[in-house]
């Protein structure tokens, strides 16, 4: 279980450094194949991983280049208000078909990024 | 239009509500950054990463009220995390940005490819 998790917090700590992005799509496949923690604590354990690993890249990017925090301020502020509607309302929420769909946006933006 | 505020503060509010239920709204806000606002990825990323940081709070705070937050999991990936951000954070900023995409459009590909045969048993 241990070296499971320091492992998956290396390859998401690799992968948010290198892109700015994608920590949680290595991290929560990782943490199920490593079964670093039983599978329904997956989600909430890889939520809390990224957070501190997502702090130490934002102070780094801050340190080495910029970040245009004006124009991140909106997004932020959206952020909080999403998170509070969904841990009110988005227990019940069926999630297959939005997955369905983000995995058809997420190969959009894959194709575009390779071509 | 699209780079206002209160387009922002909607993509930003449906993007962290999608977060908050696991439906990986980081990664489309750096594709809404990129693709979308043809922003630079270099200014996109802190974006991002900031925008990742609410949620994740708000949600760590609700799972660790409800006990369902196991830190001898959470704690010894976060730091190995934390290093490996720092050290992969100098490197990204220094490597070439057609390299960076082509490594994230793969990722992208292979994240798409998961999410499409998304079962609701996990």
């Amino acid at each position: 279980m241990l070296l499971g998790s320091i492992l998956a917090g290396l390859a998401a700590g690799a992968v948010t450094g290198l892109f700015g992005a994608g920590g949680g799509m290595v991290l929560v496949p990782l943490l199920t194949l490593l079964k670093a923690a039983p599978e329904e604590e997956i989600f909430p354990c890889s939520v809390s991983m990224i957070l501190p690993i997502c702090v130490c890249s934002l102070i780094a990017t801050a340190a080495l280049h910029t970040v245009p925090w004006g124009a991140a301020l909106p997004y932020l502020m959206g952020s909080a208000l999403g998170g509070l509607l969904a841990g009110k309302w988005g227990k019940n929420i069926p999630v297959k078909w939005l997955h369905r769909g983000l995995g058809i946006l997420i190969l959009w933006g894959g194709v575009r990024y390779l071509c | 239009m699209l780079e206002s505020v209160p387009v922002s503060l909607v993509v930003g509010t449906i993007l962290g509500f999608l977060s908050g239920i696991g439906v990986g709204g980081g990664s489309l806000l750096i594709l809404w950054l990129t693709l979308v606002l043809h922003m630079p990825p270099s200014a996109a990323r802190g974006i991002n990463l900031a925008f990742f940081l609410p949620a994740a709070l708000v949600s760590s705070l609700f799972r660790w009220k409800q006990r369902k937050l196991r830190l001898s999991v959470v704690i010894p990936g976060a730091v190995s995390g934390c290093v490996a951000a720092a050290f992969f954070t100098w490197l990204g900023l220094r490597v070439d940005v057609d390299i960076l995409k082509k490594g994230f459009g793969a990722l992208l590909l292979v994240t798409g490819v998961r999410e499409l045969f998304y079962r609701t048993k996990r």
